[in-house]
């Protein structure tokens, strides 16, 4: 975590602010700041890894069929 | 009461109450009258099923007595982690604004452990929301904090506290957990018991409270490895009800075997204490009688901690979305948490999505490297059980280093954790032992071999 000045920090930061400063103490929006700067720093290390086209994340997601309901048609979203 | 009878391993009384050399319902009223007199004092139970227990300990005897013996676990108490769905009693999260939480019926692993003939004694505490809202002191949950057996002021450990503190202090003789990252080895390595992390997938999630969809593993805390297989046997399996549980067939090995292929990390022991140094050159002096021990393995340069974190808490905060926007996330009890997750948000979804693909590189290269051992052997905790009322450090908020962890969370490896020794403060130290995805029974069978060549194992912390 860092207290250096930095413009993805502060952007990002921002962003909380925002949306939560009402709620804050001026030391709690403090530390949140210093907390974002390490989620920056954590976020560059992981862009720094080249991967490939084929390197998919690692989760799986399987299409669903839903038992049709009693008397017949499907329901679903119009 | 039949004091001889604790601190003995599921295995021994497994044969104890298959021989009706012991009723089951005599050990559910020896454990049930120890977690409500006991219980309190560490902060370690939040509820005391006891008519719930002594109903299933009458079927079990009356099953085993009609030679209808369900395996080594009939008649046997526990406690599980009070994060999974029991129908019999409520649900807390380990959190204030879930401590009225209902479910109407049992999580898979609750059923299969009452099939295998479990008998279930108490929910244990736990860290609120098992700590996935970025603690940082042992006081984080609604139940106060869980006190280590081993001393009075210091933490059990978590996010599994109370878990690791009934077993280390004959509450039960062995308890339900889990990780999402450290949350079982912690409290088994801070307790000086066993705990096992299975591989992901391995154990049904379903009715366990979700925190990372990716990361979440259940798994036993027990006194001895050998049982933490036996528990797992019972545990394992698919559910149709947790489509990320694996059919992948598992059976418990007890087998001894003659020798093992182990490996050190290069790193393994950067940032721990004196003793745990010490403790753990001095365990792989013993594992050197039952095979090799290959130091300075390395891993490939990744950033293993930076994107297991950013998994953990991006799905953390998706699974409390509406706990964290609302504002209830100030009716917790740890007062840092009533803020660190905001800044969540302002992790960006390509960042989680680069870590998700990541992991996948991650897990070929932790298996390369696995593949030349049975297992690789590092210190289970960097330290002894820190001290109540202080802030700790974590690798979960960056305030330490957790290769090990990183590694086997994020690419989602089972391991063993067990005691190795006491520290300078006379608390226990441990080891762990992490092998390739779904070879459980790999690491099991080193730390038993471990356990059979020691004794820190039938140490236990003066209770009465």
């Amino acid at each position: 975590m860092t207290d250096t000045p930095d413009p993805e920090t502060d952007t990002l930061f921002e962003i909380i602010r925002q949306r939560y400063a009402g709620r804050l103490t001026p030391e709690q929006l403090d530390e949140l700041r210093k907390i974002v700067g390490g989620q920056v720093e954590a976020a560059r290390a992981v862009r720094a890894v080249r991967l490939t086209n084929a390197d998919e994340p690692s989760q799986r997601f399987e299409p669903v069929t839903l038992p049709l309901p009693q008397g017949g048609k499907g329901g679903g979203l119009a | 009461m039949k004091t001889e009878l604790l601190w003995k391993p599921v295995r021994e009384l497994g044969e104890l109450v298959r021989n009706r050399k012991v009723r089951a319902v005599e050990l559910a009223e020896l454990y049930l009258d120890r977690l409500e007199r006991i219980g309190p004092r560490y902060n370690a139970v939040v509820t005391v099923m006891r008519d719930h227990a002594l109903a299933q300990a009458r079927r079990a005897d009356a099953e085993i007595a009609a030679n209808r013996w369900r395996g080594p676990l009939h008649g046997i108490p526990y406690g599980a982690k009070d994060l999974l769905a029991t129908a019999s009693a409520p649900t807390t999260w380990g959190a204030a604004p879930y401590r009225e939480q209902r479910f109407d019926y049992d999580a898979t692993v609750i059923r299969k452990l009452e099939a295998a003939g479990a008998v279930l004694c108490a929910k244990l505490a736990m860290i609120e929301l098992a700590g996935g809202m970025g603690y940082r002191q042992p006081t984080a949950s609604f139940t106060g904090p869980c006190i280590n057996p081993w001393a009075p002021d210091a933490w059990s450990g978590g996010s599994s506290s109370g878990s690791g503190a009934a077993v280390s202090s004959g509450l039960v003789p062995f308890a339900i957990g889990s990780e999402t990252w450290g949350s079982i080895l912690s409290p088994a390595g801070y307790c000086g018991i066993a705990g096992l992390r299975p591989t992901y997938g391995r154990v049904s999630r379903h009715g366990a409270m979700a925190l990372c969809w990716t990361l979440d593993k259940l798994g036993p805390l027990a006194l001895t490895a050998d049982d933490c297989g036996l528990i797992l046997d019972a545990i394992a399996g698919a559910d149709p009800e947790d489509p990320t549980s694996s059919d992948r067939p598992y059976r418990y090995d007890a087998a001894d075997r003659k020798s093992f292929r182990l490996g050190v990390l290069r790193d393994a022991t950067d940032g721990c204490e004196a003793a745990v140094v010490e403790n753990f050159r001095r365990s792989l002096d013993t594992l050197r009688r039952i095979g090799t021990v290959e130091e300075e393995v390395t891993l490939r340069d990744l950033p293993w901690e930076q994107t297991t974190r950013i998994i953990l808490q991006v799905e953390a905060a998706s699974a409390f979305e509406d706990l964290i926007e609302s504002g209830g996330i100030a009716e917790l009890t740890a007062p840092e948490v009533h803020f660190i997750p905001y800044a969540r948000d302002a992790i960006l979804a390509k960042d989680y999505l680069k870590a998700v693909r990541l992991r996948g590189v991650m897990a070929r290269e932790a298996d390369r490297v696995l593949a030349r051992f049975d297992a690789l052997v590092a210190p289970g905790r960097v330290n002894e059980a820190p001290l109540l009322g202080q802030d700790f450090r974590s690798a979960i908020s960056a305030t330490a280093r957790d290769v090990m962890g990183a590694v086997g969370n994020g690419a989602g490896l089972p391991a063993v954790c067990v005691p190795n020794g006491l520290g300078a403060r006379g608390l226990p130290t441990s080891l762990q032992f992490m092998s390739r995805a779904w070879e459980e029974n790999a690491a099991l069978a080193a730390a038993r071999a471990y356990q059979a060549m020691t004794d820190w194992h039938t140490r236990h912390p003066r209770v009465e």
